[in-house]
């Protein structure tokens, strides 16, 4: 039966990624050497131990890329322990509600500055063997990836009025005469809070 | 570090600078600390909490408390000179106040020392630090 | 996207929401501390260090393989975003990572065993509390 799981879960993925535009099958340039990639599967548990569900993902060999060709810079923001227990102490204090958001996917949102080819795992989806994936948006594994999801991200949030604080860029905010509305982002994890429901 | 009741944010850091007397390490704890208040303020401004007065930096040591409010203090003072510079700028922004507290009261003491299990316990319960059973 | 839920689990930090206040800790990362450390059966300690003790660099046998020391110091720096009461003491063992002897991983078994004494504990953020910054500063 956890075999079915597996498939089910790889499938899923693999329709999901399909769906969201992340790559284009086409011939591998002669010049251009495709990354690998793999499989990675892992069960997600509630915070009390029990089954959430199974994940599957193919993830790009991100350690064979070279840096200048395939990737500039990889550092992402992520929020300080103080600002955490920060607003905590602040939502609590006022009696803010509490929300939380794992964005399903999160990574491949991002927009890739690069072109990368990359083999998927033999099995999956009809090809020839000199087709590889060109990828459009960036995929789990590659060494980008976190950054580009944040930048992305950041760039959706300015757009929808909402500030970068200066003093932790992990740290989003919406003010207006009455209300605020704060958003703290940790990798695909996010935080919502605020002085009323958006 | 506190927000009202909460405790937000504390630091442990080694000295790197072996200090002759107790007011010089006292002295070079402070612009850390200075250092994370002026960061603070500015979040909170930021968020619509503006402090309204300046905030009470408390320490044990008085000597450390002069040296820093009067910038013609001492001779020795000269080893510490940025450091010295930067808390007065904090305090002529009024974005610190320095207070003195006595060494009996002191709830940053947990974060310097080993100690009993009595001052430990004492100082958890000023930490706000609570045991709360497990009901999830 | 996923929808809104409320905070109850972040980064391996439990949030709970109480009448009076939030309350943050990490019961079950600490429970999975002292099941890597082995150290389900012993009994609990009421500090995390005892009094006049000091860690020297050269001082006992070196650790033959000190991958478990390094993880489990690691899993308690982390521990330190509720645990203010270890700080000190993660600090001073945490100066050792890189020549880990005997005497620092009995200090560290030590640690766990106060925390396997205290591992409801966490920090309390209060409601209708003032926002007024405080700070306090100490040096040794």
């Amino acid at each position: 039966m956890e075999h079915d799981c597996w498939k089910k879960a790889m499938q899923e993925e693999l329709q999901a990624l399909q769906e969201n535009h992340t790559w284009d099958i086409v011939s591998c340039p002669p010049t251009v050497k495709p990354i690998g990639s793999k499989w990675v599967f892992s069960i997600e548990l509630q915070s009390d131990g029990s089954l959430d569900r199974y994940k599957a993902r193919p993830v790009a060999l991100g350690n064979r890329q070279e840096y200048g060709i395939d990737y500039e810079e990889t550092f992402a923001p992520v929020a300080k322990m103080t600002t955490i227990r920060t607003i905590l102490a602040i939502a609590a204090s006022q009696s803010w509600p509490l929300h939380q958001m794992d964005v399903n996917n999160a990574f491949l949102h991002g927009d890739l500055k690069e072109e990368i080819y990359m083999k998927l795992p033999s099995g999956m989806l009809p090809s020839s063997s000199f087709d590889v994936h060109k990828l459009r948006h960036s995929l789990y594994g590659l060494k980008q990836a976190p950054r580009a999801w944040f930048e992305k991200f950041r760039t959706t949030l300015l757009k929808f009025s909402f500030t970068q604080s200066q003093y932790d860029y992990s740290l989003f905010f919406h003010k207006s005469t009455a209300s605020i509305v704060l958003l703290l982002v940790y990798m695909d994890d996010l935080i919502i809070t605020g002085t009323d429901h958006e | 570090m506190f927000l009202g009741d909460a405790l937000i944010s504390w630091k442990c850091k080694k000295q790197d600078r072996v200090s002759k007397s107790s007011t010089k390490a006292e002295y070079r704890s402070m612009p850390a600390a200075c250092a994370e208040v002026v960061w603070l303020r500015s979040l909170l401004d930021q968020l619509g909490f503006c402090q309204p007065t300046s905030t009470p930096l408390h320490a044990d040591n008085t000597s450390a408390i002069q040296i820093a409010a009067d910038p013609v203090f001492h001779e020795h003072t000269k080893h510490i000179e940025v450091d010295c510079h930067y808390i007065r700028e904090a305090l002529t922004t009024n974005f610190i106040s320095l207070l003195y507290i006595s060494i009996d009261l002191q709830v940053v003491d947990i974060f310097t020392k080993a100690m009993t299990r009595e001052c430990h316990q004492f100082l958890v319960g000023k930490l706000l630090l609570v045991d709360l059973p497990a009901s999830i | 996207m996923k929808d809104l839920a409320q905070l109850i689990y972040f980064l391996e930090l439990e949030v709970h929401h109480r009448s009076n206040g939030i309350f943050l800790k990490q019961q079950k990362y600490i429970q999975d501390l002292i099941k890597l450390a082995s150290l389900a059966e012993t009994t609990s300690v009421d500090t995390p260090i005892e009094v006049n003790v000091k860690y020297r660099k050269d001082e006992g046998d070196l650790l033959p393989d000190p991958t478990l020391y390094q993880r489990l110091v690691g899993s308690l720096i982390y521990l330190t975003t509720t645990r203010p009461d270890i700080s000190y003491v993660v600090h001073q063992v945490s100066q050792f990572m890189s020549s880990s002897r005997h005497l620092h991983f009995a200090a560290v078994r030590r640690i766990i065993r106060y925390l396997k004494g205290s591992s409801t504990r966490g920090l309390f953020f209060p409601k209708a509390s003032s926002l007024q910054l405080m700070a306090c500063s100490d040096a040794d």
